[in-house]
């Protein structure tokens, strides 16, 4: 077992998208994106009160979509 | 979540937990590619993480409270039909969810602090244990191999909205790639 990132308050709602693994922190209400060797970076950060709890992608791919 | 077809599937848990409120059941709502949205699914104990199988036929969704993966035949218009328990977890209690190639499932499971692989009928494959609550887990990576899980504290409710750093992504190799929704 291996530990790819340290430090998120609240991950939810992984997915492999585009050689990337994506997931919500829900508690710091941003969209994070890492690659295989824990490279990340801050996809989405928002800036009101609404918690991203799960991500996903439509087909065909056009947006993304949030839930909360 | 989205399955192959577009199809567009939320879910609620139905009670507010983080303000106390006692227990009510769920649904799952389909939001489909003209716009509508339409409740297909009900009377779930804690609506959970959620999957789609590769042909877009079968919707399993994770019962927290019931303890129990269940699944739906997916209708050529996107509702649920053919309601039926896929997996019976005993004392497991599912949080997110995916699908393998060998059409086992990964579930996370927050309170017993880890994720376990289980074929359709409940028979256990794989344990894995954490020191951290597991809250979901996905296949991917180059191979389709890895499952990532996402990890973190917990100490019961309340830890929920605390704001601690304690969440991590940890990975590791698993027998059978992704396969499935999402």
């Amino acid at each position: 077992m291996h530990t790819l990132m340290t430090d998120l308050m609240f991950g939810e709602s992984p997915r492999w998208h585009d050689g990337h693994l994506w997931f919500a922190d829900w508690g710091m209400h941003e969209i994070i994106a890492v690659d295989n060797d824990g490279k990340s970076e801050s996809v989405l950060r928002l800036q009101f009160s609404f918690q991203p709890i799960s991500i996903d992608w439509p087909r065909p791919p056009t947006h993304r979509f949030f839930a909360r | 979540m989205v399955d192959g077809r577009g199809n567009i599937y939320v879910n609620s848990v139905g009670f507010d937990m983080m303000a106390g409120e006692k227990f009510s059941p769920g649904i799952i709502v389909l939001v489909a590619s003209d716009g509508s949205v339409r409740p297909v699914a009900d009377g779930l104990k804690f609506a959970n993480g959620m999957a789609v199988t590769p042909d877009n036929s079968t919707l399993i969704v994770g019962e927290s409270y019931g303890k129990t993966l269940t699944a739906f035949n997916i209708d050529a218009d996107g509702h649920l039909s053919n309601r039926r328990t896929w997996a019976d977890l005993r004392d497991g209690v599912p949080d997110g969810i995916c699908i393998d190639a060998e059409n086992a499932v990964w579930y996370a499971d927050v309170p017993n602090k880890r994720c376990v692989r289980v074929r359709e009928g409940g028979e256990i494959l794989q344990t894995v244990k954490s020191e951290l609550g597991c809250f979901a887990c996905m296949l991917g990576g180059p191979g389709g191999a890895t499952l990532f899980i996402v990890t973190r504290e917990w100490r019961g409710v309340e830890s929920t909205t605390d704001r601690t750093r304690t969440g991590r992504v940890i990975t590791m190799n698993a027998p059978a790639q992704h396969a499935g929704w999402p």
